[in-house]
């Protein structure tokens, strides 16, 4: 006798499949939008107010895109002549060859939001007296409302006889000024590697962007020599202009043991004064004055940092304090709003605040301050808190890195409990080469 | 819950980033269940979950190379942790593109 089944077995499987497909797409869905931070999901404040922001990187485009979530019928202006955006956070990546340069150049055009005004030019003046700001170009724009993004200054001037232009020759490197420059940082590392030699590496005494990448310069120089086969005939010398190699002193001393270990010196309180790009030799001097001329077959070189001159020379700017002599912008460090002009918010590397020179940072304050010029706007108090939360995936060698973050007190603060910030390993340096860029571009666009 | 809203934008920047190879998976994967239509079977799961674990097992060995990394690099469980989650996904996607495929090649009862 046959075997009888109401439902034949393959449609049973076709019936199954399609609720399956049908109950996976709706419970991702609800995922998804049950998932997304609450400022997401919040009613948008109607305003008519003109939002000025000065600075098209990460911090100005991040910003632009979560106030155009937010705000109904505000008109926001982004003030910036770069046509192109940097990945500045993969230029240590590029300058130690593991990624080639198109990994970190793209176009700003391609991530404005849309129905933001665009000024291609820059903000050579600030006059928050007036609710101002003069472009290069001697454009007047008043705003009434202000996010200053813009960035740091490289003070190369203060290094005599330095030039730019000449990073990738005779010996010459520095990650910093642009993805040509750490181009060319790997090309005068590369020949350098091949024969070995005497080796600088150099930290100013000011505030930098990225404080982790002179160390991740170092680390990834003495592993590339140990791969040439010529880390025998070299000598590594870190020269610091501080006391230290970085900020937090828990890591500080363990980047310090690690170099012992891997033979890399250090000298403090040795400040670049001067280089002889030509002849290689490289002038420092103490606090007390005293120079020294040291030979070099390679040096990495950091520039000192400041604010822009049209925050420097601004009533933008601390007046006093530690701040000051940079020229960093005046906010309140857990709000960063302007503690002088409360319509004035600042965001990213030009905050005058005791750290937080990184992407990560943007990553976080970005929502807050967005939030703050939103409270603001619609007459509350600012109402969230920043902590200073920095980050620095710390490179230790090609395929090892440690995951530093830690906030303005200089306590470690692991995003996860099962990170362990000073334990180098495959997981932070699958981060920094596979899901940094995707979690930035997830930050340029507002959406995290 | 922001860390995995977090992941869940890292994955969809990397598949963004990787769109032209996802859009033709996506249609292969579709065109070929299609293809299998009734041939489907849960019996098949099985086999496909098989070579769902190989290529689980190949990725383990092969994502650290490929990533500029070795498996000498693994410093502590978090690191093990990553690879193994890792070496999982590249397993779940084979067992999906494996199913309509092993339903196409065995014999139909």
């Amino acid at each position: 006798m046959p075997r009888t089944n109401p439902i034949p077995p393959d449609e049973a499987v076709s019936v199954s499949r399609r609720d399956w497909l049908v109950g996976t797409a709706g419970a991702g869905a609800a995922l998804t939008v049950g998932l997304q931070p609450e400022t997401a999901r919040a009613e948008r404040v109607a305003t008519q107010a003109h939002i000025v922001i000065a600075g098209s990187g990460l911090a100005g485009i991040a910003v632009a895109h979560r106030l155009g979530k937010m705000l109904d019928g505000a008109r926001i202006t982004l003030i910036d002549a770069k046509e192109g955006h940097n990945y500045q956070p993969g230029y240590t990546l590029v300058a130690t060859g593991v990624w080639p340069a198109s990994k970190v150049s793209d176009r700003n055009a391609d991530f404005h939001p849309a129905g933001v005004e665009w000024v291609k030019d820059m903000v050579a003046e600030f006059d928050p007296a007036a609710n101002t700001v003069v472009t290069a170009g001697g454009q007047r724009i008043r705003y009434d409302y202000l996010v200053v993004a813009v960035g740091t200054h490289q003070d190369w001037a203060q290094i005599e006889g330095m030039d730019v232009n000449a990073i990738g020759t005779h010996g010459l490197a520095s990650v910093y000024p642009s993805a040509q420059a750490a181009v060319a940082t790997w090309a005068a590392m590369d020949a350098f590697r091949q024969k070995g030699g005497n080796a600088i590496m150099t930290l100013p005494a000011t505030p930098i962007k990225c404080a982790g990448a002179p160390l991740k310069m170092t680390f990834m120089l003495r592993d590339r020599l140990a791969q040439a086969g010529t880390l025998g005939q070299s000598v590594i010398t870190f020269h610091s202009a501080l006391d230290s190699v970085f900020g937090i002193k828990v890591v500080n001393d363990n980047v310090l043991a690690r170099w012992k270990d891997l033979g890399v010196g250090v000298e403090y309180a040795q400040k670049l004064k001067a280089i002889d790009i030509g002849a290689r030799r490289a002038s420092f001097v103490t606090p007390e004055g005293t120079t020294s001329e040291v030979p070099y077959d390679f040096i990495h070189v950091v520039p000192p940092m400041r604010a822009p001159d049209a925050v420097k020379n601004s009533d933008l700017a601390w007046k006093e304090g530690n701040f000051a002599a940079g020229g960093w912008l005046e906010v309140d460090k857990a709000t960063l709003q302007h503690r002088r002009y409360k319509n004035v918010f600042g965001l990213g590397d030009i905050n005058g605040t005791p750290r937080g020179k990184t992407a990560a940072t943007v990553k976080k304050s970005a929502p807050i301050v967005a939030q703050h010029l939103v409270d603001v706007i619609a007459g509350r108090a600012p109402s969230q808190v920043f902590d200073g939360y920095t980050s620095c995936p710390l490179i230790v060698k090609e395929g090892s890195a440690m995951l530093i973050e830690f906030d303005y007190d200089g306590k470690l603060t692991p995003s996860l409990p099962m990170i362990e910030p000073l334990q180098a390993g495959y997981f932070a340096w699958l981060m920094k080469v596979r899901m940094l860029k995707p979690a930035y571009l997830a930050v340029l666009k507002g959406r995290v | 819950m922001y860390e995995i809203w977090l992941m869940l934008n890292i994955i969809y920047e990397i598949a963004l980033s990787v769109l032209p190879l996802v859009v033709v998976g996506v249609v292969l994967w579709l065109a070929l269940m299609w293809t299998a239509g009734k041939r489907l079977s849960a019996r098949h799961i099985p086999l496909s979950l098989g070579l769902g674990v190989l290529a689980a097992v190949a990725a383990f060995f092969a994502v650290p190379p490929l990533t500029g990394s070795s498996l000498g690099n693994m410093g502590y469980g978090l690191d093990w942790a990553s690879l193994a989650g890792v070496a999982l996904g590249f397993g779940a996607v084979a067992v999906v593109l494996a199913w309509p495929v092993v339903s196409l090649l065995r014999q139909p009862d």
